[in-house]
Protein backbone atom coordinates (compact mmCIF):
# COMPACT_ATOMS: atom_id res chain seq x y z
CA UNK A 1 0.00 0.00 0.00
CA UNK A 2 2.86 2.27 0.40
CA UNK A 3 4.92 1.42 -1.85
CA UNK A 4 1.69 1.96 -4.39
CA UNK A 5 1.08 5.80 -2.87
CA UNK A 6 4.51 6.36 -3.13
CA UNK A 7 4.40 5.26 -6.53
CA UNK A 8 1.62 8.06 -7.35
CA UNK A 9 3.71 10.32 -5.60
CA UNK A 10 6.57 10.34 -7.93
CA UNK A 11 4.79 12.51 -10.62
CA UNK A 12 4.10 15.30 -8.54
CA UNK A 13 7.04 15.36 -7.17
CA UNK A 14 8.68 15.41 -10.47
CA UNK A 15 6.37 18.03 -11.56
CA UNK A 16 7.07 19.99 -8.31
CA UNK A 17 10.77 19.94 -9.04
CA UNK A 18 10.53 21.07 -12.46
CA UNK A 19 8.49 23.79 -11.18
CA UNK A 20 11.16 24.91 -7.97
CA UNK A 21 14.52 23.99 -9.79
CA UNK A 22 15.90 27.34 -10.32
CA UNK A 23 17.08 27.23 -14.17
CA UNK A 24 19.22 29.15 -16.86
CA UNK A 25 17.68 33.16 -17.44
CA UNK A 26 19.04 33.70 -20.44
CA UNK A 27 15.63 31.52 -22.35
CA UNK A 28 13.53 33.71 -20.18
CA UNK A 29 16.28 37.10 -20.97
CA UNK A 30 16.02 36.70 -24.51
CA UNK A 31 12.29 35.61 -24.95
CA UNK A 32 11.86 39.10 -22.74
CA UNK A 33 13.96 40.85 -25.29
CA UNK A 34 12.51 39.71 -28.82
CA UNK A 35 8.51 39.97 -26.74
CA UNK A 36 9.08 43.37 -25.99
CA UNK A 37 10.15 44.56 -29.62
CA UNK A 38 7.13 42.66 -30.62
CA UNK A 39 4.97 45.00 -27.74
CA UNK A 40 6.55 48.02 -29.31
CA UNK A 41 5.46 46.71 -33.08
CA UNK A 42 2.22 45.94 -32.07
CA UNK A 43 1.23 49.79 -30.16
CA UNK A 44 3.26 51.33 -33.22
CA UNK A 45 0.61 49.66 -35.41
CA UNK A 46 -1.76 50.84 -33.71
CA UNK A 47 -0.60 54.55 -32.29
CA UNK A 48 -2.44 56.76 -34.74
CA UNK A 49 -5.74 54.81 -34.98
CA UNK A 50 -5.83 55.07 -30.78
CA UNK A 51 -8.40 57.99 -30.92
CA UNK A 52 -10.73 56.19 -33.61
CA UNK A 53 -10.80 53.27 -31.29
CA UNK A 54 -10.48 54.38 -28.15
CA UNK A 55 -10.97 58.62 -28.08
CA UNK A 56 -14.71 59.90 -26.76
CA UNK A 57 -15.57 61.21 -30.27
CA UNK A 58 -14.02 57.63 -31.62
CA UNK A 59 -16.16 54.88 -32.94
CA UNK A 60 -17.08 53.31 -29.45
CA UNK A 61 -18.40 56.48 -27.72
CA UNK A 62 -18.46 56.49 -23.42
CA UNK A 63 -22.69 55.88 -23.56
CA UNK A 64 -22.01 52.64 -26.42
CA UNK A 65 -19.29 51.40 -24.51
CA UNK A 66 -21.02 51.21 -21.34
CA UNK A 67 -23.62 48.74 -23.34
CA UNK A 68 -21.32 47.02 -24.44
CA UNK A 69 -18.78 45.71 -21.80
CA UNK A 70 -19.18 43.91 -18.70
CA UNK A 71 -18.09 45.30 -15.57
CA UNK A 72 -14.89 47.13 -14.22
CA UNK A 73 -10.98 45.75 -15.05
CA UNK A 74 -7.91 47.22 -13.78
CA UNK A 75 -6.50 49.37 -15.54
CA UNK A 76 -6.09 53.04 -16.43
CA UNK A 77 -9.66 53.75 -17.19
CA UNK A 78 -10.71 52.48 -13.56
CA UNK A 79 -8.48 55.79 -12.19
CA UNK A 80 -9.10 58.28 -15.06
CA UNK A 81 -12.74 57.17 -16.39
CA UNK A 82 -13.89 58.50 -20.05
CA UNK A 83 -11.22 60.65 -20.05
CA UNK A 84 -9.19 61.08 -23.99
CA UNK A 85 -6.38 61.77 -21.45
CA UNK A 86 -5.79 58.03 -20.92
CA UNK A 87 -4.83 57.56 -24.90
CA UNK A 88 -2.01 59.30 -23.90
CA UNK A 89 -1.19 57.10 -21.08
CA UNK A 90 -2.05 54.41 -22.83
CA UNK A 91 0.51 55.49 -25.66
CA UNK A 92 3.74 56.48 -23.58
CA UNK A 93 3.53 53.96 -20.45
CA UNK A 94 3.15 51.02 -23.14
CA UNK A 95 6.35 53.07 -25.37
CA UNK A 96 8.22 53.12 -21.95
CA UNK A 97 7.39 49.40 -21.26
CA UNK A 98 8.36 48.25 -24.62
CA UNK A 99 11.65 49.60 -24.48
CA UNK A 100 12.09 48.99 -20.95
CA UNK A 101 11.70 45.36 -22.17
CA UNK A 102 13.77 45.22 -24.91
CA UNK A 103 17.00 46.98 -23.07
CA UNK A 104 15.99 44.81 -20.05
CA UNK A 105 16.01 48.30 -17.81
CA UNK A 106 13.74 47.29 -15.18
CA UNK A 107 12.31 44.44 -16.68
CA UNK A 108 9.40 43.66 -13.86
CA UNK A 109 7.95 47.68 -13.99
CA UNK A 110 8.50 47.45 -17.58
CA UNK A 111 6.20 44.75 -18.14
CA UNK A 112 3.80 45.96 -15.65
CA UNK A 113 3.57 49.58 -17.66
CA UNK A 114 2.97 47.37 -20.61
CA UNK A 115 0.07 44.87 -19.16
CA UNK A 116 -1.52 48.33 -17.81
CA UNK A 117 -1.35 50.00 -21.38
CA UNK A 118 -2.40 46.45 -22.92
CA UNK A 119 -5.11 45.39 -20.42
CA UNK A 120 -6.60 49.12 -20.97
CA UNK A 121 -7.17 50.02 -24.80
CA UNK A 122 -8.54 45.87 -24.05
CA UNK A 123 -10.93 47.15 -22.05
CA UNK A 124 -11.97 50.14 -23.80
CA UNK A 125 -12.31 48.36 -27.08
CA UNK A 126 -12.44 44.84 -27.19
CA UNK A 127 -13.75 45.00 -30.76
CA UNK A 128 -10.33 45.29 -31.87
CA UNK A 129 -8.44 42.64 -30.40
CA UNK A 130 -7.05 39.77 -31.77
CA UNK A 131 -5.35 36.97 -30.21
CA UNK A 132 -2.01 38.20 -30.24
CA UNK A 133 -3.29 40.56 -28.08
CA UNK A 134 -3.91 37.92 -25.31
CA UNK A 135 -0.61 36.45 -26.03
CA UNK A 136 1.03 39.86 -24.70
CA UNK A 137 -1.06 40.36 -22.11
CA UNK A 138 -0.47 37.12 -20.45
CA UNK A 139 2.91 37.01 -21.55
CA UNK A 140 3.59 40.59 -19.62
CA UNK A 141 1.73 39.45 -16.66
CA UNK A 142 4.26 36.80 -15.72
CA UNK A 143 6.99 39.07 -16.63
CA UNK A 144 6.13 40.99 -13.91
CA UNK A 145 6.93 38.35 -11.48
CA UNK A 146 9.93 36.98 -13.17
CA UNK A 147 13.79 37.50 -13.04
CA UNK A 148 14.15 38.43 -16.81
CA UNK A 149 17.01 40.98 -16.67
CA UNK A 150 19.60 38.49 -15.66
CA UNK A 151 20.73 38.53 -19.24
CA UNK A 152 20.32 40.40 -22.57
CA UNK A 153 20.41 43.93 -21.10
CA UNK A 154 21.45 47.06 -22.38
CA UNK A 155 23.36 47.61 -19.16
CA UNK A 156 25.07 44.18 -19.68
CA UNK A 157 25.79 44.98 -23.24
CA UNK A 158 27.65 48.18 -22.65
CA UNK A 159 29.54 47.15 -20.06
CA UNK A 160 31.02 44.01 -21.47
CA UNK A 161 31.85 46.41 -24.43
CA UNK A 162 33.43 49.05 -21.90
CA UNK A 163 35.04 46.43 -19.73
CA UNK A 164 36.16 44.37 -22.51
CA UNK A 165 36.59 41.66 -20.21
CA UNK A 166 34.53 39.28 -19.06
CA UNK A 167 31.42 39.82 -16.85
CA UNK A 168 30.01 37.73 -13.81
CA UNK A 169 28.55 34.23 -14.66
CA UNK A 170 24.46 34.28 -15.02
CA UNK A 171 22.69 33.70 -11.66
CA UNK A 172 20.25 30.63 -12.06
CA UNK A 173 16.74 31.85 -11.80
CA UNK A 174 13.29 30.63 -10.38
CA UNK A 175 11.28 28.61 -12.84
CA UNK A 176 8.05 29.15 -12.25
CA UNK A 177 7.21 31.68 -14.31
CA UNK A 178 8.49 30.40 -17.43
CA UNK A 179 7.49 27.15 -16.59
CA UNK A 180 3.39 29.27 -16.31
CA UNK A 181 4.33 30.89 -19.93
CA UNK A 182 5.19 26.98 -21.09
CA UNK A 183 2.24 25.66 -19.90
CA UNK A 184 0.00 28.43 -21.36
CA UNK A 185 1.73 27.83 -25.08
CA UNK A 186 0.74 24.24 -24.71
CA UNK A 187 -2.83 25.06 -23.22
CA UNK A 188 -3.14 27.45 -26.06
CA UNK A 189 -2.74 24.99 -28.76
CA UNK A 190 -4.42 22.10 -27.00
CA UNK A 191 -7.56 24.21 -26.47
CA UNK A 192 -7.32 25.11 -30.57
CA UNK A 193 -6.49 21.67 -31.48
CA UNK A 194 -9.54 20.35 -29.38
CA UNK A 195 -11.93 23.19 -30.38
CA UNK A 196 -11.17 22.41 -34.09
CA UNK A 197 -11.47 19.00 -33.70
CA UNK A 198 -15.17 19.12 -33.02
CA UNK A 199 -15.89 21.10 -35.94
CA UNK A 200 -17.12 19.36 -39.44
CA UNK A 201 -14.94 21.24 -41.71
CA UNK A 202 -11.45 19.79 -39.82
CA UNK A 203 -13.19 16.21 -39.40
CA UNK A 204 -13.87 16.10 -43.40
CA UNK A 205 -10.57 18.02 -43.87
CA UNK A 206 -12.10 20.81 -46.29
CA UNK A 207 -11.39 23.38 -43.88
CA UNK A 208 -7.87 25.05 -45.00
CA UNK A 209 -9.49 24.68 -48.99
CA UNK A 210 -12.23 26.91 -47.67
CA UNK A 211 -9.93 29.03 -45.14
CA UNK A 212 -7.90 29.84 -47.98
CA UNK A 213 -11.06 31.01 -50.71
CA UNK A 214 -11.13 34.03 -48.05
CA UNK A 215 -10.24 36.98 -49.41
CA UNK A 216 -10.50 39.00 -45.79
CA UNK A 217 -7.56 36.87 -44.86
CA UNK A 218 -5.32 36.27 -47.58
CA UNK A 219 -2.38 37.69 -48.21
CA UNK A 220 0.32 36.69 -50.20
CA UNK A 221 -0.62 34.93 -53.06
CA UNK A 222 -0.38 30.77 -53.15
CA UNK A 223 0.84 28.15 -55.77
CA UNK A 224 -1.78 26.95 -57.49
CA UNK A 225 -1.25 23.21 -56.54
CA UNK A 226 -2.22 24.29 -52.98
CA UNK A 227 -5.64 24.85 -53.83
CA UNK A 228 -6.15 21.08 -54.36
CA UNK A 229 -8.78 18.47 -52.28
CA UNK A 230 -5.87 16.60 -51.14
CA UNK A 231 -3.23 19.39 -50.20
CA UNK A 232 -6.31 21.16 -48.19
CA UNK A 233 -6.97 17.67 -46.76
CA UNK A 234 -3.36 17.03 -45.58
CA UNK A 235 -2.80 20.61 -44.24
CA UNK A 236 -6.32 20.35 -42.40
CA UNK A 237 -5.71 17.37 -40.70
CA UNK A 238 -1.61 18.51 -40.47
CA UNK A 239 -2.70 21.30 -38.58
CA UNK A 240 -4.90 19.25 -35.91
CA UNK A 241 -2.29 16.71 -35.34
CA UNK A 242 0.57 19.65 -35.17
CA UNK A 243 -1.90 21.43 -32.24
CA UNK A 244 -2.89 18.31 -30.22
CA UNK A 245 0.51 16.56 -30.66
CA UNK A 246 2.81 19.97 -29.60
CA UNK A 247 1.79 20.15 -26.15
CA UNK A 248 2.49 16.27 -25.55
CA UNK A 249 5.41 16.06 -27.53
CA UNK A 250 7.25 19.26 -26.51
CA UNK A 251 8.27 17.67 -23.14
CA UNK A 252 10.19 15.10 -24.83
CA UNK A 253 13.75 16.21 -24.97
CA UNK A 254 14.93 14.42 -27.76
CA UNK A 255 12.14 15.66 -29.81
CA UNK A 256 11.98 19.16 -28.86
CA UNK A 257 13.91 20.95 -31.25
CA UNK A 258 11.89 18.90 -34.35
CA UNK A 259 8.77 19.85 -32.62
CA UNK A 260 9.39 23.12 -32.27
CA UNK A 261 11.43 23.56 -36.12
CA UNK A 262 7.80 21.83 -37.81
CA UNK A 263 5.72 24.68 -35.47
CA UNK A 264 8.26 27.43 -36.56
CA UNK A 265 7.54 25.71 -40.73
CA UNK A 266 3.72 25.97 -39.55
CA UNK A 267 3.48 29.42 -38.68
CA UNK A 268 5.73 30.37 -40.83
CA UNK A 269 2.85 29.42 -43.94
CA UNK A 270 0.63 30.94 -41.82
CA UNK A 271 2.18 33.92 -41.69
CA UNK A 272 2.69 33.71 -45.89
CA UNK A 273 -0.73 32.88 -46.25
CA UNK A 274 -2.62 34.26 -43.99
CA UNK A 275 -3.30 37.93 -42.82
CA UNK A 276 -3.26 37.91 -39.30
CA UNK A 277 -0.83 40.83 -38.27
CA UNK A 278 1.82 39.56 -34.99
CA UNK A 279 0.25 36.65 -34.04
CA UNK A 280 2.61 34.51 -35.75
CA UNK A 281 5.57 36.49 -34.27
CA UNK A 282 4.17 36.43 -30.68
CA UNK A 283 3.27 32.56 -30.79
CA UNK A 284 6.79 31.60 -31.79
CA UNK A 285 8.09 34.07 -29.69
CA UNK A 286 7.28 32.01 -26.92
CA UNK A 287 9.23 29.00 -27.80
CA UNK A 288 12.29 30.26 -26.87
CA UNK A 289 11.47 29.52 -23.70
CA UNK A 290 12.14 26.02 -24.86
CA UNK A 291 15.20 26.56 -26.04
CA UNK A 292 17.11 25.98 -22.55
CA UNK A 293 19.14 23.13 -23.64
CA UNK A 294 20.76 25.25 -26.65
CA UNK A 295 21.35 28.32 -24.51
CA UNK A 296 23.55 25.40 -21.96
CA UNK A 297 25.04 24.06 -24.70
CA UNK A 298 26.60 27.05 -26.19
CA UNK A 299 28.40 27.85 -22.66
CA UNK A 300 27.44 26.04 -19.41
CA UNK A 301 25.82 28.94 -16.62
CA UNK A 302 27.39 28.90 -13.59
CA UNK A 303 25.18 28.74 -10.82
CA UNK A 304 25.82 31.45 -8.10
CA UNK A 305 24.14 33.11 -5.23
CA UNK A 306 21.52 31.56 -2.82
CA UNK A 307 19.44 29.57 -6.26
CA UNK A 308 23.30 27.11 -6.22
CA UNK A 309 21.97 25.69 -3.34
CA UNK A 310 19.47 23.95 -4.16
CA UNK A 311 20.22 23.70 -8.76
CA UNK A 312 23.77 22.75 -8.95
CA UNK A 313 25.09 23.77 -12.46
CA UNK A 314 23.10 22.17 -14.65
CA UNK A 315 19.66 23.83 -16.64
CA UNK A 316 16.63 22.20 -17.53
CA UNK A 317 14.82 23.16 -20.17
CA UNK B 1 -8.98 30.86 -35.21
CA UNK B 2 -11.40 29.58 -37.38
CA UNK B 3 -12.73 26.93 -34.78
CA UNK B 4 -14.87 25.31 -34.71
CA UNK B 5 -15.89 25.91 -38.53
CA UNK B 6 -13.87 28.47 -40.36
CA UNK B 7 -16.44 31.10 -41.90
CA UNK B 8 -18.02 29.62 -44.89
CA UNK B 9 -18.70 33.07 -46.63
CA UNK B 10 -16.29 35.74 -47.46
CA UNK B 11 -17.29 39.12 -46.54
CA UNK B 12 -16.64 42.88 -46.17
CA UNK B 13 -18.14 46.12 -46.09
CA UNK B 14 -18.37 49.37 -47.44
CA UNK B 15 -19.11 52.82 -46.70
CA UNK B 16 -21.52 54.57 -48.98
CA UNK B 17 -21.79 59.12 -48.73
CA UNK B 18 -23.48 60.94 -50.76
CA UNK B 19 -22.92 65.03 -50.30
CA UNK B 20 -25.44 67.72 -50.37
CA UNK B 21 -24.22 68.30 -53.71
CA UNK B 22 -25.39 64.64 -55.34
CA UNK B 23 -21.84 63.31 -55.29
CA UNK B 24 -21.14 60.22 -53.85
CA UNK B 25 -18.43 58.61 -52.88
CA UNK B 26 -17.94 54.60 -51.66
CA UNK B 27 -14.92 53.32 -49.57
CA UNK B 28 -14.57 49.98 -49.63
CA UNK B 29 -13.54 49.49 -45.42
CA UNK B 30 -12.76 45.75 -45.66
CA UNK B 31 -12.04 44.72 -49.19
CA UNK B 32 -8.43 43.83 -48.00
CA UNK B 33 -7.90 41.40 -51.02
CA UNK B 34 -7.81 44.80 -53.03
CA UNK B 35 -5.43 46.43 -50.47
CA UNK B 36 -1.75 46.91 -50.95
CA UNK B 37 -0.15 44.14 -49.21
CA UNK B 38 0.98 46.27 -46.74
CA UNK B 39 -1.96 48.01 -45.59
CA UNK B 40 -4.12 45.44 -45.39
CA UNK B 41 -1.32 44.07 -43.00
CA UNK B 42 -1.53 47.15 -41.00
CA UNK B 43 -5.60 47.26 -41.01
CA UNK B 44 -6.00 44.09 -39.78
CA UNK B 45 -8.01 45.86 -36.45
CA UNK B 46 -10.34 47.52 -39.10
CA UNK B 47 -10.99 44.23 -40.21
CA UNK B 48 -11.52 42.83 -37.02
CA UNK B 49 -14.06 45.51 -35.85
CA UNK B 50 -15.93 45.69 -39.56
CA UNK B 51 -16.18 42.14 -40.32
CA UNK B 52 -16.30 40.00 -36.73
CA UNK B 53 -18.34 43.20 -35.43
CA UNK B 54 -20.11 46.27 -37.09
CA UNK B 55 -21.56 43.50 -39.88
CA UNK B 56 -23.99 41.76 -37.26
CA UNK B 57 -27.18 42.37 -36.72
CA UNK B 58 -26.42 41.41 -33.24
CA UNK B 59 -23.95 44.25 -32.68
CA UNK B 60 -26.40 47.46 -34.27
CA UNK B 61 -25.46 49.43 -30.98
CA UNK B 62 -22.42 49.89 -33.25
CA UNK B 63 -23.81 51.24 -36.26
CA UNK B 64 -24.88 54.73 -35.08
CA UNK B 65 -21.86 55.79 -33.63
CA UNK B 66 -19.70 54.44 -36.44
CA UNK B 67 -21.60 56.82 -38.98
CA UNK B 68 -21.22 59.51 -36.89
CA UNK B 69 -17.61 59.40 -36.65
CA UNK B 70 -17.70 59.45 -40.07
CA UNK B 71 -19.43 61.60 -40.41
CA UNK B 72 -17.53 63.63 -37.82
CA UNK B 73 -14.37 63.02 -39.89
CA UNK B 74 -15.76 63.97 -43.21
CA UNK B 75 -17.38 67.66 -42.10
CA UNK B 76 -13.91 67.84 -40.64
CA UNK B 77 -12.66 67.56 -44.12
CA UNK B 78 -15.06 70.41 -45.35
CA UNK B 79 -17.90 67.90 -46.86
CA UNK B 80 -21.42 67.68 -46.28
CA UNK B 81 -23.20 64.56 -46.35
CA UNK B 82 -26.84 64.11 -46.19
CA UNK B 83 -26.56 60.08 -45.81
CA UNK B 84 -24.36 57.52 -45.01
CA UNK B 85 -24.96 53.72 -46.03
CA UNK B 86 -23.39 50.90 -44.57
CA UNK B 87 -23.15 47.85 -46.53
CA UNK B 88 -22.08 44.13 -46.24
CA UNK B 89 -21.44 41.94 -49.12
CA UNK B 90 -20.54 38.30 -49.06
CA UNK B 91 -20.35 35.53 -51.12
CA UNK B 92 -19.79 31.31 -50.28
CA UNK B 93 -17.13 29.72 -50.23
CA UNK B 94 -17.46 26.11 -52.76
CA UNK B 95 -16.38 22.36 -52.64
CA UNK B 96 -14.39 21.27 -53.56
CA UNK B 97 -11.69 23.44 -53.80
CA UNK B 98 -9.47 24.49 -57.06
CA UNK B 99 -7.18 26.65 -57.40
CA UNK B 100 -9.61 28.77 -59.70
CA UNK B 101 -11.63 30.05 -56.04
CA UNK B 102 -8.61 31.41 -54.65
CA UNK B 103 -9.43 34.62 -53.19
CA UNK B 104 -7.21 36.51 -55.66
CA UNK B 105 -8.47 35.24 -58.61
CA UNK B 106 -12.17 34.07 -57.84
CA UNK B 107 -14.32 36.78 -59.68
CA UNK B 108 -17.64 35.35 -58.96
CA UNK B 109 -20.72 38.02 -57.92
CA UNK B 110 -20.98 39.15 -54.68
CA UNK B 111 -24.42 39.52 -52.52
CA UNK B 112 -24.63 42.74 -50.93
CA UNK B 113 -27.33 44.09 -48.47
CA UNK B 114 -27.70 47.83 -47.23
CA UNK B 115 -27.74 47.00 -42.76
CA UNK B 116 -27.92 50.29 -41.77
CA UNK B 117 -28.51 53.83 -43.57
CA UNK B 118 -28.08 57.42 -41.83
CA UNK B 119 -29.92 60.88 -43.12
CA UNK B 120 -29.42 64.08 -42.60
CA UNK B 121 -32.33 66.05 -40.53
CA UNK B 122 -34.01 68.24 -43.00
CA UNK B 123 -32.89 71.96 -42.99
CA UNK B 124 -35.81 74.27 -41.93
CA UNK B 125 -36.73 77.60 -43.84
CA UNK B 126 -33.97 80.39 -43.31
Amino acid sequence: MIRCVRWLWLPLDAFDDWVRTPVDPRPLAFFRFWFGFLCLVNLLLLWNDLPMWLGNDGVLPPQTHLLLQDGTRFNFYMFTGYNDFTITLIRWCGLAGGLGLLAGFFPRVSACAMWLAVSSFSWRNMNILHSGDNLIRIGCFFLMFAHSGEAFTLRRWIATRRAGVRLKPFRHIPAWPQRILQLQLCVAYFVAGMWKATGVAWQSGTAVGTVLQLGEFQRFPIPDWVMTPIVSQLMTHGTLLFELGFPFLIWIPSLRMPVLLVGIVFHAGLEWTMNVQLFQWLITAYYILFLGPLFSRSTQATAIGPAATTAGPACSA
Amino acid sequence: MFSPEPRSEDIWVDILVIDRNGSQQRWPLTHMIEMPYFTRWQKERWRKYCNDHLRLDAERTLWKPFVEYWLRTLQAKGHDPVAIELTRLWRPTQLPVSAALRADVYRGPWNHFVFYRWTAPERGPR
